[in-house]
């Protein structure tokens, strides 16, 4: 299993998929910084910089990703 | 492949959620838990399945070391001047002891995943798919596709077309 | 060896038996891991770490919760 590194294509490829699973009508419900921690995940795939954007440690970020179904992909 | 792994905060997050998270300890025969990861991890399942493991022995805390930080620190000064996601200190400690020790890293941090290629590190990094692709090989999971869409299920995760595609590649079908 | 085994064994018993439950499951999560945790290996070092405390804050923690420290 080699290590490819990651592709314009799938780059997008990627952020469509997290776009299209997320739940919106959650993420719009959102206090601002939550709300903007979330959409940038979703437009990068950047966990750790998500996550340091949203004020919350990386358990509750991954949990409040959940409750707004943004999928993490890799 | 190393019998020892270490694991970051964003790998055992998701991975105390999937149903078949046990198939870790058969891989490994220690997965070790730096300090800084169990200070990440809050919330169950996560805290109660790896405070479960160390009990048990399966896992093992790693007390990071002033060698062992100082690496970590150089690892993300680095990734900051490349192409890379954001790592932080957590699973910078990881690829510093996967580098010192030889332990398969485990995480989903999309920039320590990429980290070996483009900083030309000679260290293993396994997200949960290829953990569960190895589970598969050993015969410890039985349908490897099913297996991978009970995880995104499960952990709310998805993997792309590049690993579908390679999943196909080893079941032998589309 | 067996002494060994049968003097942690025993250990083990008497802090489970010991242990306020009823407090202990009304505590946070981490906090909760780490004296279950505790309970059942006596390890006090990892347990605060679990329980992202110093080692004293743990064992102040650890007599709330009626938890015998077993020699």
């Amino acid at each position: 299993m080699g290590v490819r590194m990651e592709s314009g294509g799938e780059e997008v490829e990627a952020r469509e998929l997290r776009r299209r699973y997320a739940d919106w009508r959650f993420i719009e419900q959102l206090p601002p910084k939550l709300k903007a921690a979330l959409i940038y995940y979703i437009e990068t795939g950047d966990l750790r910089r998500a996550q340091q954007l949203s004020g919350l440690d990386l358990d509750n970020f991954r949990e409040l990703m959940r409750r707004a179904r943004v999928p993490l992909v890799n | 492949m190393s019998r020892e792994a270490i694991a970051d905060s964003s790998f055992l997050i998701d991975w105390s959620r999937y149903s078949r998270r046990e198939v870790l300890t058969r891989i490994f025969d220690v997965v070790h838990v730096p300090e800084s990861v169990l200070r990440e991890i809050q919330l169950p399942p996560a805290i109660d399945w790896v405070a479960e493991k160390l009990a048990e022995g399966s896992f093992t805390l790693f007390t990071e070391t002033p060698d062992i930080e100082a690496k970590a620190r150089e690892l993300m000064a680095l990734s900051r001047s490349k192409p890379l996601k954001a790592i932080d200190y957590p699973e910078a400690v990881c690829l510093a002891a996967g580098l010192r020790f030889g332990y398969v890293v485990l995480s989903e941090n999309g920039g320590a995943y990429f980290a070996p290629r483009v900083l030309g590190l000679g260290v293993v990094v396994w997200r949960a798919f290829e953990v569960v692709v190895e589970a598969w090989r050993r015969e410890l999971l039985q349908d490897l596709v099913d297996e991978l869409k009970r995880y995104e299920e499960e952990a709310v995760h998805l993997f792309r077309r590049r690993d579908w595609e390679y999943v196909w590649s080893l079941v032998g079908r589309r | 060896m067996e002494e060994v085994v049968e003097a942690f064994r025993e250990a083990r018993e008497l802090r489970r038996r010991y242990a306020d439950w009823r407090f202990i499951e009304q505590l946070p999560p981490k906090l909760k891991a780490a004296l279950i945790y505790y309970i059942e290996t006596g390890d006090i070092y990892v347990a605060s770490r679990i329980a992202g405390m110093s080692m004293a804050e743990f064992n102040e923690l650890r007599i709330k919760a009626r938890v015998p420290s077993v020699t």
